[in-house]
């Protein structure tokens, strides 16, 4: 009673009106539990209960990070096994990319199917490239070439057969042929006209991620393995 | 009784007062309590979650580690992730190829002697070989057609052999004709077995 009866002077000084409320009994008898109240509800609808959203979230990062390690290590063991057998990665590899390469190498692909439509004696009179396409997959591009001959009926059937035939894949996505009899001569020349596909998978992007499922001794792959013996080096 | 009432009204203001002076003790009591409850919560949450991420950064430099061992294999990988997807495209590939040559065996075994072909058109879309030709008889003709569907000649590959027009021409003395002979379902493709054994 008297602290509020005298607000204006104590001890000599003056007090404003903000400390003369601090200084009323019902501030110090209610104030510090009306604040400890309110401030401990902060600290848990503010601090403890985001932090704890953030716990689950790191409890699963925790495990997620874990698995990761384990599919990295099981990569790391699985890549040295593979550096122990580099000769015959390389040498599988050279078997493959020969079929299908890791770039487009379109000269090298033009050259090839000169050299089988010589290995048959047909006269190439349109051999041109008319560009790339990727297929729905997304692994294999395609290689488009127009290609045009002259030759006889069993030299084109020589010429297709080499072709389903050769080292580099070749497919024919069309064939269309014609033949015509020289008058005088008798002569019979078939104008052949074709399109050929040739493919190509890029070069893989290396991701640490990406997990290795190959093997060596896979069933499957010694059977492409073996399919690639039967085709003809041009 | 007025002197009764002056006596008992001291003890009901002690009372009152010892009753309010509980009450704020209890109200004291009850907001430290929640307060030191919601600090002690919230520290043991914050070290706990502190705790985890430390955990979880020691996990992402293993990681790290693990990666920088990966990527000393570059080379070995690119080859390897390579290999796996030629491979699968090699499958690939053969399993969908159509084998033009299967197509030009069939329609030279159904071919009768007295009887050209001057024109074969096959696309791999199209379940449809459209085959041009001109004979001196009308007779190879129908023997041609026949063949076409005949189990030991052309029949191992079309199902259907239809003319779609005979011209006669009179300067050559012979009949221009066009077949469109349906191919059998896959009819072009090769087994990868039997792809092993060609």
């Amino acid at each position: 009673m008297v602290a509020t009866s005298l607000p204006e002077q104590n001890s000599g000084r003056t007090r404003t009106p903000f400390a003369s409320f601090l200084a009323s009994s019902e501030v110090r008898t209610w104030g510090m539990p009306i604040l400890l109240i309110p401030a401990g509800l902060l600290l848990i609808v503010l601090g403890a209960i985001p932090t704890w959203g953030k716990i689950q979230q790191l409890q699963t990062d925790i495990t997620d990070e874990r698995d990761r390690i384990e599919a990295l290590k099981e990569k790391n063991r699985k890549l040295l096994d593979f550096s122990d057998q580099s000769a015959e990665i390389d040498k599988q590899f050279d078997a493959f990319d020969q079929a299908i390469a890791s770039e487009s190498k379109v000269p090298e692909l033009l050259t090839q199917v000169q050299k089988i439509s010589s290995n048959c004696s047909t006269e190439v009179t349109t051999l041109q490239f008319s560009g790339e396409t990727q297929t729905t997959g997304g692994k294999i591009q395609e290689v488009r070439l127009q290609y045009a001959s002259e030759s006889s009926s069993s030299q084109l059937v020589c010429l297709i057969s080499a072709i389903e035939k050769a080292s580099r894949l070749i497919d024919l996505e069309s064939l269309r042929y014609s033949s015509n009899v020289n008058e005088d001569s008798g002569v019979e020349t078939i104008t052949a006209q074709a399109i050929l596909l040739s493919y190509y998978t890029p070069t893989p992007v290396l991701l640490p991620d990406n997990p290795i499922t190959f093997s060596l001794s896979d069933s499957q792959f010694l059977q492409n393995a073996e399919l690639l013996k039967d085709f003809k080096v041009y | 009784m007025v002197d009764k009432k002056e006596i008992e009204l001291i003890p009901k203001e002690i009372e009152a007062a010892k009753a309010r002076e509980s009450l704020v003790r209890n109200f004291r009591r009850i907001g430290i309590g929640f307060f030191l409850f919601s600090l002690l919560a919230f520290g043991g949450i914050f070290a706990f979650s502190w705790s985890l991420s430390t955990k979880f950064s020691e996990l992402e430099q293993d990681a790290a580690t693990e990666e920088a061992q990966i990527a000393q294999f570059a080379e070995i990988e690119s080859k390897v992730l390579g290999l796996t997807n030629k491979s699968s495209a090699l499958r690939q590939i053969l399993t969908n190829r159509d084998y033009f040559s299967i197509a030009l065996a069939a329609v030279s075994d159904s071919r009768p002697s007295n009887l050209r072909v001057t024109g074969i058109t096959a696309q791999t879309d199209k379940n449809v070989v459209t085959i041009n030709g001109e004979t001196v008889s009308y007779v190879n003709l129908a023997a041609f057609l026949q063949n076409l569907l005949d189990p030991e000649k052309g029949g191992v590959l079309f199902t259907d052999a239809v003319l779609n027009s005979v011209n006669l021409n009179s300067a050559k003395g012979t009949a221009e004709f066009v077949i469109e002979a349906t191919i059998k379902r896959d009819g072009l493709k090769v087994s990868l077995t039997e792809e092993g054994q060609q």
